[in-house]
């Protein structure tokens, strides 16, 4: 499932401020919200172009009254619904909720991207979760940017190869040259030249190779001092499960993001006033912000310390939303992408 | 081959030996499925079915669609006793019943036996590096033992609280006193002689349930849920290509299942 953050989430410190008043966010009890350093409207044009290197499917954008605003409507129509989604569906209406398509990166038809590949139709074979799709109907890397990245002269993928270290150019401290990597079938070491380094794998992956490669401060939670590191966290589930006596379901027909959902509990989408909590957790540890004190990357992905060394992940995120952390992942990559080419015209610190 | 009351059956173990098939290289299982099934015509012998027999026959037509092969060689449990152990334990918790066969006939103890082969017995691609503590119930594995020996612990257990109980092996005990122990493990009350950082009875417990869950719906080539068995209790109807055509009906559909290895495109 692929969803958009609300336009609040990257803004939550301060609406929440303006909202309910400094102290409905608690910092004296060791909360460390700040706003991301980017807006909904600044990432919407990349949100645009993540969807439709991916093809995402999903409803008509006023479906949703929650959503920010969308540019486009989604590359491609909605899945198709069940007859558990249509019970879902009239039960939360009959609520007064706003329920929706959860929009999906399984797609409800072929569809060719703007780069020219081609994802194929969903069949809901329900194999989805932790599979490769048999069909190429999951819009995957492996099946959009992979496949167009090869067809250039310009691109080579090394596989078996384990970046373990990032090499700091020993002459100038806001530059890192390359990296080491291991071939883990010869076991031998490499290292890579590079003008410019982006780290793109998993959280705790960018975060480890900056940790060990000692760039950057590692937060210290004591003294509050540093920014790598700072406020991981998570995503968490709960959910409820409904037996129905007198009827059977096809519960073994299915796709991965083939689903309805509701915004109406989600964000600052209902009123906080007289709770003692606000929207959803933080899943840092390589923040995006405003400046080098507070945060990692600025809102380029480039990292404060090194100019040619960038960082994408939802390590980047300042807080964690109350949807998956995929599109935006992509999102970001693209606005870093952009940040690259930038830097790769004129070296430097970008503007954010 | 027509079998006469004096022929000698030529038993499945025969055919293998013979020809020598029975080695881990064929899968798809069409081949031996089919062969293996042929002389297994339902008609009794004196080489009395023994029970394992029993389920092949059954299941013989099964096998050309199950594409797994039920052989029941073992290679972790070697031992009789630690395999019929395990096996009671784990009939004791998934039993036959008016719904269907239960563990042992489902083989969840082969699959136990082929998990604890491989790489969740000797917990390859887990972090198995100290140091080691008692971890809260949601953080998962933290013994220091491998699954492998965390099991003969647990069965050597069974077999040591049966004998101190009743005098006997656990596998031969009632159902009603297997119980007794089985739910004593459960609650943790039996003490394993080590460390609750190395293990507990409770945890192995956990381990054994969903071992015979995993055992009883996995796909066949796992070596358990023969015949597809599980699948059919629960119509579910294992590795289908498509169900594009249906996803949108209102009404239940019963479709016959497919394992992954026994489609034929």
């Amino acid at each position: 499932m692929v969803n958009r953050f609300l336009p609040y989430v990257f803004e939550v410190e301060s609406m929440t401020e303006e909202k309910y008043g400094e102290e409905k966010l608690e910092k004296d009890k060791g909360y460390h919200w700040q706003n991301w350093g980017i807006t909904y409207d600044e990432l919407e044009p990349y949100y645009t172009k993540i969807e439709k290197t991916m093809g995402v499917s999903g409803e008509d954008k006023g479906t949703n009254p929650f959503w920010g605003e969308r540019s486009e409507d989604f590359p491609t129509p909605p899945l198709l619904k069940t007859p558990i989604l249509k019970l879902f569906e009239k039960g939360a209406k009959s609520l007064g909720l706003h329920p929706f398509m959860l929009p999906s990166a399984n797609l409800s038809e072929k569809y060719e991207n703007p780069d020219g590949e081609t994802i194929n139709q969903c069949q809901y074979c329900a194999f989805c979760e932790r599979f490769a799709c048999e069909y190429d109907a999951k819009a995957t890397p492996d099946v959009t940017v992979i496949k167009t990245a090869q067809k250039s002269d310009n691109f080579t993928l090394r596989l078996h190869s384990n970046v373990t270290e990032i090499i700091k150019d020993e002459d100038d401290d806001s530059k890192v040259t390359g990296v080491k990597f291991t071939d883990t079938v010869t076991g031998e070491e490499f290292i890579q030249p590079a003008e410019i380094v982006a780290l793109t794998s998993y959280v705790f992956n960018n975060y480890k190779l900056l940790a060990v490669s000692d760039i950057g401060e590692q937060y210290d939670p004591e003294t509050e001092e540093g920014t790598l590191g700072k406020n991981y966290s998570y995503q968490l589930h709960s959910g409820a499960t409904g037996f129905f006596e007198e009827k059977k379901f096809n519960t073994f027909m299915g796709a991965g993001a083939l689903g309805m959902a509701l915004d109406d509990y989600n964000g600052d989408n209902f009123d906080h006033t007289d709770l003692d909590f606000i929207h959803g957790g933080l899943i840092d540890q390589l923040q995006m912000g405003a400046d080098p004190e507070s945060s990692v990357v600025n809102n380029w992905l480039q990292h404060w310390d090194r100019d040619n060394l960038f960082a994408v992940s939802a390590g980047s995120y300042a807080h964690m939303s109350g949807y998956n952390a995929t599109l935006t992942v992509g999102a970001l990559a693209y606005r870093c992408a952009e940040g690259i080419i930038e830097y790769s015209k004129s070296p430097g610190r970008l503007e954010s | 081959m027509a079998k006469t009351p004096d022929e000698k059956q030529f038993s499945r173990r025969d055919f293998l030996k013979t020809t020598g098939v029975a080695t881990g290289g064929i899968i798809g299982g069409s081949l031996l499925g089919g062969l293996v099934g042929f002389n297994l015509d339902g008609s009794s012998s004196e080489e009395a079915s023994t029970s394992e027999d029993t389920a092949s026959e059954e299941t013989g037509s099964g096998q050309q669609q199950t594409g797994g092969i039920n052989d029941n060689s073992r290679v972790f449990f070697s031992n009789d006793t630690d395999f019929d152990t395990v096996s009671a334990a784990m009939e004791r918790i998934f039993p036959e019943s008016e719904s269907g066969p239960g563990a042992i006939e489902l083989g969840c103890a082969y699959y136990l036996d082929g998990q604890l082969t491989g790489q969740y017995g000797f917990n390859s691609k887990e972090y198995m590096q100290g140091p080691f503590a008692e971890g809260l119930p949601t953080q998962g594995y933290q013994s220091n033992l491998n699954r492998r020996d965390y099991f003969m612990l647990g069965i050597n257990k069974l077999n040591e609280e049966a004998n101190s109980r009743h005098d006997a092996n656990f596998a031969d005990l009632e159902d009603g006193q297997m119980d007794e122990i089985l739910t004593d493990f459960e609650s943790g009350d039996v003490d394993f002689g080590v460390p609750a950082k190395t293990a507990t009875s409770s945890y192995f417990f956990t381990m054994l349930r969903s071992a015979t869950i995993e055992g009883a719906y996995a796909d066949p080539v796992y070596r358990g849920n023969r015949g597809m068995a599980g699948w059919k209790m629960k119509k579910f109807p294992g590795h289908q290509m498509s169900y594009i055509q249906y996803i949108e009906d209102d009404e239940f559909h019963e479709i016959e299942p497919e394992p992954v290895f026994g489609m034929s495109h």
